[in-house]
């Protein structure tokens, strides 16, 4: 009797459902690849943030202290499911070049050709700015370089967006455009805040003083980058810990989401220093019968070689960004005992004089001694999973992927561009090298054809060959979490993809041990425990990576 | 056989789930769907503390920062009026700009808790950077404050009329000339007006500026209200403290140079600052304390292999030439000691008419913010009829704490030590 697939795995599903007890490893929907985290919910108030007071906080309260807990809202895989903050995209599925360069694709870039209106002046960021509307009536936040550093910030922004998009986060559209003077007119509501908050109507000789500081191209076109406005009402900033009180769909502490914790890994890479609660934004879009609070990256104009300098002005990357806190007591003591002998090492690091790309490099450079510009809750809280998680991302990133994604920022010139992408190149192996040098770096685990197969990134990012795998099969009771040998180790020659049969068991779950040998990186000998769970097939429910 | 397994999974499904809890079990999507319901119950909006709210406001500029309160252009401070004078409240009026216009209106009024008074005015066009306080000299014939002016656009054109009253019932007194003695300090009213006209003009050649001063100086002697230290009349006379007798009005007239190449001229680590400043002293009516001045101030900066090292040097020197048979009065005399030369020395220890100073200190800066300073400063007062000599310069060394911004050393700390024992100073600004 043949019972039809769709059918069997109603019922095993069914069967599982009444199987699970509430303690049980695995629930029916597990692994979830969506978090329901878009309930309708009344729309929360807009808060601001005090920059100075996040620096305090962050700086000396919210520093981890004990035992940090695992990540809160991944799957039973080990995966942060898609939801208000995240949607997997390159870690999930194959992007292709030209959509990771691409990037957040709604109305496209300004309609230049035409009149552009300002609304509004900009407020906050060290940037010059304003807000405009363009004719066809979508608005733009502009920012533009200042004159001594033509293209830095704009195409720090521009690249930022295209790889954060890529990574899964929620960024604002972002592009390179170029306007003109006489295409800006004012619209007749738009003010300007000034001393003591006051606001008045904004002038022409607001916007020329505004624009005075802009870098113009030899046609005395200005370059802008224009990001779109997000959709929905704004909510303020999230913040890298605790929930926001007022959104019932905010229930992971944020210092314990993995996409933020993993986050540390990509601003590592990006040397986005800035990546800050001020660099966030919450919006409240319309849902399924409601709105939900969804959360946005925003601001990639001081990552790169970008930054500011002393005059809190656009400039090449401060050296210190990316190598120390902006209050960090250790240095500070070394050289306050040693008379100043003791040198900080990042002081002495020599950068290649590209004026549009700022300073970045890739030989000083450590991924896990990287630092944002002052501690990040959520950051400093990573574990190896978590970074695991971030790496095996960054992995996917193709060497083309990188040099489309760069070339958004349109830095006009063939060498500077080179330079860029290889430094982020060089970047990113060592940020996988040394994040898959930590774990076991097996993933993609699927069975196919009664076999269980498996990725080894490590060996992937030609960081190391494994020798071999050893692979203990157990029979997995999901209510009780107890394993039941199924013979002894099974040893696994060396072959890539590894494709390991899976035992013939009447067993409703199933479990692979899997320790990788490998002479060169003792942290591949910590095991992997792949579930399986019988549907119509065998399907990978759930993988731990705890030592 | 597939089938056959099947319907035994489902069999111990079954099975287990009777034996199981009643509870209804769930999915994950249930179970974090209850945590959202849960949490909806007790949602409210977010409450910052105090703190926070006003770091908030004053970021946005919801509210103005303290340092822009003001009424109508009348700002409330509070500052040193000079050494010893302990701290002095006030205000200042600060109109840039007037009706559009290039001339700008200044004035202030201080009276600090040991009865120092300050009052001046100022009104053309001043020297000043956007919409910022003009930085003016207090004391407007001294070389030493010419370093601490605003560097201004090139091209900028100051002049302006200004009047200045001070009242400081307590300055001290030594004596005059590198041999003074400790123990020989009075106090005495100094009060002085001065009636003046300022042009100044800043090169386009980056940091070189020239400034010429005209106007009257009135002055009076009188005597101090410090109750632990004698009068200055009771130490001294006439002879030993000339001018203090009769204190003559004078016509005054100071030309001034100043090449600044400091990198940041109120936190510099590279570069160097030369001020040269020629004044005349006119008594007006006589000539018994005419009397000319020619005075140098010279610092240099260099970095010690890296930019968180610096090395600071100063060289200042004043020689008051009296007119043939004249004096100079002891209360315009230049003096040393207090916190930004002689630091092991207290203020005013040492007035001459003669005067050199050299100060040497090794900065380090443990973070931007934070910088520690080894220092040396070696000086001396000459009297009337002293060689001038390098040999038997007073001497001090210490240590100091600065906090500063990128731009300006905000507040320091000195602990210096001298012949005379240990001082711990406290002040605002930059020692040299």
């Amino acid at each position: 009797m043949k019972i039809p697939g769709a059918i069997l795995s109603g019922i095993l599903l069914a069967a599982a459902a009444l199987a699970a007890t509430p303690g049980a490893r695995f629930r029916p929907d597990d692994p979830l690849r969506a978090d329901p985290d878009r309930l309708p919910i009344a729309k929360p108030e807009e808060v601001d943030l005090s920059n100075v007071y996040d620096v305090l906080e962050n700086t000396f309260r919210h520093r981890p202290k004990g035992r940090v807990p695992e990540a809160m809202n991944v799957n039973t895989l080990g995966e942060v499911p898609d939801s208000s903050w995240f949607t997997n995209r390159i870690g999930a599925r194959a992007m292709t070049v030209e959509e990771i360069a691409r990037g957040v694709t709604t109305v496209g870039p300004p309609d230049v050709t035409q009149t552009l209106t300002v609304i509004a002046s900009k407020s906050g960021g060290i940037t010059p700015g304003f807000t405009m509307r363009d004719a066809r009536g979508s608005v733009y936040f502009v920012k533009f370089d200042p004159a001594a550093h033509p293209m830095l910030s704009t195409a720090a922004d521009v690249i930022g967006s295209r790889f954060f998009h890529a990574f899964g986060y929620h960024v604002p559209q972002n592009d390179v455009a170029y306007i003109r003077r006489e295409q800006l007119r004012i619209d007749p509501r738009a003010t300007v805040t000034v001393g003591g908050g006051r606001k008045r109507p904004m002038t022409e000789a607001d916007l020329d003083r505004n624009l005075a500081r802009a870098a113009r191209l030899a046609d005395g076109r200005i370059r802008i980058v224009a990001s779109l406005r997000l959709a929905g009402a704004p909510l303020g900033p999230f913040q890298y810990r605790g929930t926001r009180a007022d959104d019932a769909n905010d229930v992971f502490p944020h210092e314990h989401r993995r996409e933020l914790r993993g986050l540390r890994v990509f601003a590592a890479w990006l040397n986005h220093d800035d990546s800050r609660s001020l660099n966030t934004q919450d919006m409240f879009v319309d849902g399924e019968g409601g709105g939900y609070v969804r959360h946005h990256l925003i601001d990639f104009s001081s990552s790169l070689g970008s930054g500011s300098n002393a005059e809190r002005e656009i400039a090449p990357q401060n050296p210190r960004g990316g190598n120390e806190y902006v209050i960090e007591l250790a240095p500070m003591l070394r050289t306050l005992f040693s008379l100043g002998l003791w040198e900080r090492p990042w002081r002495t690091v020599p950068y290649p004089a590209y004026p549009g790309v700022g300073r970045i490099e890739a030989d000083f450079f450590q991924p896990h001694a990287w630092r944002p510009e002052y501690p990040n809750p959520a950051f400093e809280r990573m574990q190896d999973a978590d970074a695991f998680w971030a790496a095996a991302i960054a992995h996917e990133f193709s060497d083309e992927a990188v040099r489309a994604a760069v070339a958004t920022g349109e830095l006009g010139d063939a060498e500077s561009e080179r330079y860029l992408a290889d430094t982020l190149i060089r970047r990113r192996d060592e940020t996988v090298a040394y994040y898959f040098a930590l774990v076991n770096p097996l993933a993609g685990f699927a069975v196919e054809g009664g076999a269980l197969r498996f990725r080894n990134l490590g060996e992937e990012s030609r960081l190391g060959r494994a020798s071999g795998y050893d692979i203990e099969w157990s029979e997995f009771d999901n209510a009780t979490g107890r394993h039941l040998p199924l013979g002894s180790s099974v040893a696994v020659a060396v072959a890539a993809p590894v494709s390991v049969p899976v035992p013939d068991q009447p067993a409703p779950y199933l479990a692979a041990r899997i320790r990788t040998r490998s002479a060169a990186y003792p942290a591949w000998a910590r095991p992997v425990t792949v579930y399986l769970r019988r549907s119509s097939g065998w399907e990978v429910v759930g993988i731990d990576r705890a030592p | 056989m597939q089938a056959r397994g099947l319907l035994l999974l489902a069999a111990v499904a079954w099975g287990t789930a009777a034996a199981a809890d009643d509870a209804v079990p769930g999915t994950r999507a249930e179970e974090w769907t209850r945590l959202r319901r849960e949490k909806a119950a007790r949602a409210a909006p977010p409450r910052p503390g105090f703190l926070e709210r006003t770091l908030l406001a004053v970021e946005k500029a919801e509210r103005p920062s303290l340092l822009d309160l003001n009424v109508a252009g009348v700002y409330p401070r509070g500052q040193n009026i000079a050494s010893g004078s302990e701290t002095g409240f006030g205000v200042r009026l600060w109109r840039p700009d007037l009706g559009s216009s290039p001339l700008d209106l200044h004035a202030s009024a201080f009276h600090s808790i040991r009865g120092y008074e300050f009052y001046d005015l100022q009104f053309g066009r001043l020297a000043h950077r956007g919409l910022r306080f003009p930085v003016r000299s207090t004391k407007g014939d001294d070389v030493y404050e010419l370093g601490d002016l605003a560097r201004l656009d090139a091209g900028h054109l100051s002049l302006y009329g200004s009047v200045r009253y001070r009242h400081f019932p307590q300055t001290a007194f030594y004596g005059l000339g590198g041999d003074s003695r400790p123990g020989d300090r009075t106090n005495f009213l100094h009060q002085d007006a001065l009636y003046e006209v300022v042009a100044g003009y800043q090169a386009r050649r980056r940091g070189v500026a020239a400034f010429l001063r005209a106007g009257v100086l009135q002055a009076f002697v009188g005597p101090g209200t410090h109750e632990l230290t004698p009068t200055v009349r009771s130490v001294f006379d006439d002879a030993s403290a000339p001018g203090l007798e009769r204190q003559p009005d004078f016509l005054h007239l100071t030309a001034s140079v100043l090449a600044d190449g400091r990198d940041r001229p109120f936190n510099p680590h590279r570069g160097g600052i030369l001020a040269l400043a020629a004044t005349r002293f006119d008594e007006r009516g006589g000539d018994e304390f005419t009397f000319h001045r020619i005075a140098g101030d010279a610092r240099g900066y260099a970095t010690l292999g890296s930019p968180q090292r610096v090395l600071a040097v100063r060289a200042l020197a004043s020689a008051d030439r009296p007119a043939s048979g004249a004096r100079v009065p002891f209360y315009l005399q230049e003096t040393l000691g207090g916190n930004r030369t002689l630091r092991g020395f207290a203020s005013y220890r040492f007035r001459g008419e003669t005067l050199l100073l050299l100060q040497a200190e090794y900065r380090w800066e443990a973070w931007p913010a934070l910088e520690l300073a080894l220092f040396a400063d070696a000086g001396r007062a000459f009297g009337r009829g002293e060689d001038f000599s390098i040999r038997g310069l007073a001497t001090d060394y210490g240590i100091g704490v600065r906090l500063k911004t990128h731009l300006d050393v905000l507040a320091r700390c000195d602990v210096a030590r001298s012949r005379e024992g240990t001082r711990v100073l406290f002040s605002l600004g930059p020692s040299f």
